[in-house]
């Protein structure tokens, strides 16, 4: 191969991995709420550790093709540890937490997957429902360390960096909540572009030939199960942590539910799915639940209905397709007035 | 060719094997030597394809027995015949949709890059198209991506499932122009199916011929191939 076509080929390679300038919006939105809407950073936060679970969902759903309904499971490990390590062990570093909650929401993952993984489809999703109900049962039998059905309350943050205290008016929390979905983010980024990454996806579209091209399939969906696994144990830490309160919902199947429905409306295997889905959802939830505090699910659903009958791709997707035509237009017709010419 | 007293590449005896209840091969026997290529030919449903799918470990497996490389395969897994050097490029080509073709070709490679080079060198049109997604490639191109992606697990044992199948007379020509200099420049023994038998013979040494799950024609290492005698063969099987 000649040395300029080697050339491109790295250049081609290089450029794919490069930051697009829309992958600044998402970043640049959550400075301006934090200047511009003060009074939301409380939720905001909130909003940004969802996006965190629903991200980690995304990589086991969009790119490894592996539906779960037991996702919560692992959130609610991580938000337990977390939490418990906080109460009962005295030790409210807030990083210490972090690391704690993903570690147990891994090993969670890699000890569940290990089982769960062997099954396909509809023994898979019962599976993984078994898990979230399992572990529910279990932190609310072991009252003593979870709070039981009454939660576990007493967490009290140290101050991050030792410097900065966790106060009413959001600001930390937000901005810590920022840094780590910041750096979850640019993790997937980064693994998502790796031969790994991309075997993941190759095995989502097709197992029996990943395995004949020589991938270890069994071990490589355990591995990215349980990279997913922490992920959402992490989210759930961080969900204790600016809560400071940990409940048996955080085990439960709603929330799972809740996840898959944000995933489905902000557009699944995207990565920015997750970015677009969850706003959407805090808002319409806000919003219909002011409407009508008894039905606002009703209208939840429909509007869950009319993305995937008629909007595939969910929000995300929408976009794309508009974006792409206003992209073809001008081409479209610059091709129209040459063939003129 | 091996030399005398070298074990050949690949070695099935008896071989009988089929998908779910259905037995598909009825005690199918040869042996193949690396660098050599051998013709699998007969009409549909003879059990071509499940010779090929039995020896990479996709099909059921009933009796016999299948050497690669010394090593009986048994019950081993799809991967670890991968790995021990068997590739199968599929008639449907399998190519990953969502993954450009420089993503399908680097989730094959075993470790180096160099790898990459190589099969561009043999296809270059698609380091024309490195950036392109694989779903968006014609039929050509796919094939070619199908075959440059087997190689990038080094194989010793290349296994082409009709690989020219609805492709262009110009397309045809560039893949057995390639898969000539694979089998050359590599020394990569080649089980090809194949329909037509002037492409088969093009390039194989040998030719065999399958009806009804048993080898009915298999001209040896000493003879060519009777170009007749095979055409005759899958038409009046074809018409019994």
């Amino acid at each position: 191969m000649n040395s300029s076509l080697k050339a491109s080929i790295i250049d081609a390679h290089q450029r794919r991995d490069r930051l697009h300038p829309y992958e600044v919006l998402p970043w640049l939105t959550a400075a301006l709420i934090f200047f511009l809407f003060p009074q939301f950073l409380n939720l905001g936060a909130h909003v940004l550790v969802t996006i965190i679970f629903v991200l980690s969902m995304d990589l086991l759903i969009g790119y490894a093709g592996i539906v779960t309904l037991g996702h919560a499971a692992f959130y609610g490990a991580g938000a337990y540890a977390a939490g418990i390590l906080c109460v009962s062990a005295g030790i409210n570093e807030p990083f210490t937490g972090l690391a704690v909650g993903t570690i147990v929401g891994g090993v969670v993952g890699i000890l569940s997957g290990l089982m769960i993984l062997r099954t396909r489809g509809l023994a898979l999703l019962i599976l993984s429902l078994a898990l979230l109900l399992l572990l529910q049962e279990a932190a609310n039998q072991a009252s003593a360390w979870t709070g039981g059905a009454d939660g576990l309350s007493g967490m009290s943050m140290a101050p991050l960096f030792g410097k900065y205290r966790f106060g009413l008016d959001g600001k930390v929390i937000y901005l810590y909540s920022l840094g780590v979905l910041f750096v979850c983010w640019l993790f997937l980024r980064m693994l998502l572009a790796t031969p790994f990454g991309r075997s993941v996806v190759g095995i989502r579209e097709n197992a029996v030939r990943m395995a004949a091209i020589g991938a270890n399939v069994r071990r490589r969906e355990l591995a990215i199960f349980t990279i997913a696994a922490a992920m959402a144990g992490l989210a759930g830490a961080l969900a204790a942590q600016i809560d400071q309160f940990v409940s048996l919902n955080m085990l439960s199947f709603e929330l799972s539910g809740m996840v898959l429905v944000i995933l489905a409306l902000g557009g699944v295997s995207r990565l920015y799915g997750a970015f677009l889905g969850t706003p959407v959802f805090f808002i319409a939830q806000d919003y219909l639940s002011k409407d009508n505090p008894v039905y606002w699910n009703f209208w939840l659903g429909l509007l869950l209905v009319a993305i995937v009958l008629f909007a595939r791709g969910g929000v995300l997707g929408i976009l794309a397709r508009g974006f792409g035509r206003m992209r073809l237009q001008p081409a479209a017709s610059s091709a129209l007035s040459q063939a003129r010419s | 060719m091996a030399e005398r007293g070298e074990l050949p590449l690949l070695a099935c005896e008896n071989l009988r094997a089929g998908w779910g209840e259905t037995e598909v091969l009825n005690g199918v026997g040869f042996d193949l030597n690396a660098g050599e290529t051998i013709a699998i030919l007969g009409r549909n449903g003879v059990g071509k394809t499940t010779l090929l799918s039995t020896i990479m470990g996709r099909a059921r497996f009933r009796g016999g027995s299948v050497r690669f490389d010394g090593v009986a395969l048994g019950n081993r897994s799809i991967e670890a015949r991968s790995r021990s050097g068997i590739g199968l490029v599929p008639q449907e080509r399998e190519i990953f949709r969502s993954l450009t073709v420089e993503e399908n070709l680097r989730i094959a490679g075993r470790s180096r890059a160099e790898g990459i080079d190589q099969v561009y060198d043999l296809f270059p049109r698609l380091a024309e198209r490195r950036r392109n997604m694989g779903g968006h490639l014609s039929g050509g191109e796919q094939q070619m991506l199908a075959i440059a992606r087997a190689l990038m697990a080094e194989p010793k044992l290349l296994m082409l499932d009709e690989p020219m199948e609805g492709l262009a007379p110009v397309i045809v020509e560039m893949l057995i122009a390639a898969i000539n200099k694979i089998r050359d420049e590599r020394r990569i023994a080649i089980l090809l199916v194949e329909q037509h038998v002037s492409i088969a013979l093009s390039l194989a040494h040998r030719a065999v011929v399958l009806d009804h799950g048993t080898i009915v024609y298999d001209n040896g290492r000493d003879r060519d191939p009777d170009h007749d005698q095979i055409e005759q063969l899958i038409a009046l099987r074809h018409a019994a």
